[in-house]
């Protein structure tokens, strides 16, 4: 056991975790407060998909932005025809992914003993539309902290990943309390 | 404008994301009474689960880059170097659940919200911490020998494929401490 790097690790990894740990505290206290609308199995089957594939997301795109502004592909200016194909691309994976778990959600209910207590359009409806929002949430907090961080002379591949993440899981949790209401649940 | 390419080769690993997800909501939903019997429990939910991404992909990055130096190999699985990377894993994992356990009482006692009592939240917190922390490192270490063994960068494969796995244990752990210890419910 190395005491050195155990420690020269622990220092550096604290400040990042606590950070993100009081954003999941928030996160969790967003739930909490709306217990009465998302303490619902299906609701809460939801939350890890839309979260899991929405962060994944952000961080796909956030790599290719961070590679093509260090190859000079695209300029901080925000626009040129790289930048905008990687936000097209982003947001039809959000759609199909999106539709895709929809589909096979509703497909494997009945096998996998989860009940779904209102009609199968409005669960459908509810998982895409907080998807999609939560897809242009993602792909502008990516696009925008790529940006941001190269002009500011940081390596976009160490911000981008863990600030999409983190603010990923609050804006999942907001975009789906969003989709609930707009959908009548 | 779509680049087709980058579609193709992400769409399935979104998916399989998704559907890795979809065990995790089940499991997330199938906590919908103890969440109701156990105030203040669900606030600690996201920031378990993120934290678990977060230790995991770093621990992941890091046995990454020490196989690129040469520092770990697949030759010798636990050597000096790898136990100090996954204990320290560990150590974070027990030190950031103490804090979430704590942080969770304290913000629901501040919002003047119904919550159980502190070592309630902090023995959810730290098992679940140090447990699946365990759990974790010892994969984290498993899935970056198997990719070095078959020649596979582990940079590639590592991080994303445990912040799949990481949900899914979290709330695995979770799940069996709180409805199985009978302590919480």
């Amino acid at each position: 056991m190395n005491r050195e790097i155990m420690l020269a690790v622990l220092k550096q990894s604290i400040p990042v975790l606590i950070v993100a740990m009081l954003l999941g505290i928030a996160a969790g206290q967003i739930l909490n407060l709306s217990e009465s609308l998302i303490l619902v199995p299906w609701v809460l089957f939801m939350i890890p998909i839309i979260n899991g594939i929405g962060g994944n997301l952000g961080s796909v795109v956030g790599a290719r932005l961070a590679s093509a502004l260090h190859m000079g592909s695209i300029s901080t200016k925000l626009e040129g025809v790289e930048l905008e194909r990687n936000i097209m691309t982003g947001l039809a994976l959000g759609i199909t992914t999106y539709l895709s778990l929809a589909l096979f959600s509703i497909a494997l209910a009945p096998a996998l003993g989860l009940e779904i207590n209102v009609e199968i359009w409005r669960f459908a409806a509810v998982m895409m539309l907080a998807g999609v929002l939560l897809t242009f949430v993602v792909l502008a907090t990516s696009m925008v902290s790529a940006l941001y961080s190269f002009k500011l002379g940081l390596d976009p591949d160490n911000v981008v990943a863990p600030l999409t993440a983190s603010s990923g899981d609050i804006a999942g949790i907001l975009c789906l309390i969003m989709s609930l209401t707009v959908v009548g649940i | 404008m779509i680049s087709r390419a980058v579609f193709v080769q992400s769409l399935p690993f979104l998916i399989a994301t998704g559907l890795g997800e979809s065990v995790a909501g089940l499991l997330f939903g199938g906590l919908d009474k103890a969440i109701e019997q156990a105030p203040g429990l669900i606030v600690m939910i996201p920031p378990l689960i993120g934290l678990r991404g977060n230790i995991g992909s770093a621990l992941a990055s890091r046995l990454g880059t020490a196989t690129h130096l040469g520092l770990v190999s697949s030759r010798e699985i636990l050597n000096e170097r790898a136990k100090t990377e996954v204990v320290t894993a560990i150590i974070l994992s027990l030190i950031l659940s103490l804090l979430i356990g704590v942080t969770a009482f304290i913000t629901c006692g501040a919002l003047d919200l119904a919550h159980m009592e502190l070592w309630k939240f902090v023995f959810v917190a730290a098992s679940t911490g140090f447990i699946d922390g365990t759990l974790l490192s010892l994969m984290t270490l498993g899935i970056v020998f198997l990719a070095d063994r078959r020649g596979a960068d582990p940079d590639n494969i590592a991080s994303p494929a445990l912040a799949t796995i990481g949900d899914l244990t979290t709330l695995l752990v979770l799940f069996v401490i709180v409805t199985g210890t009978g302590v919480v419910v």
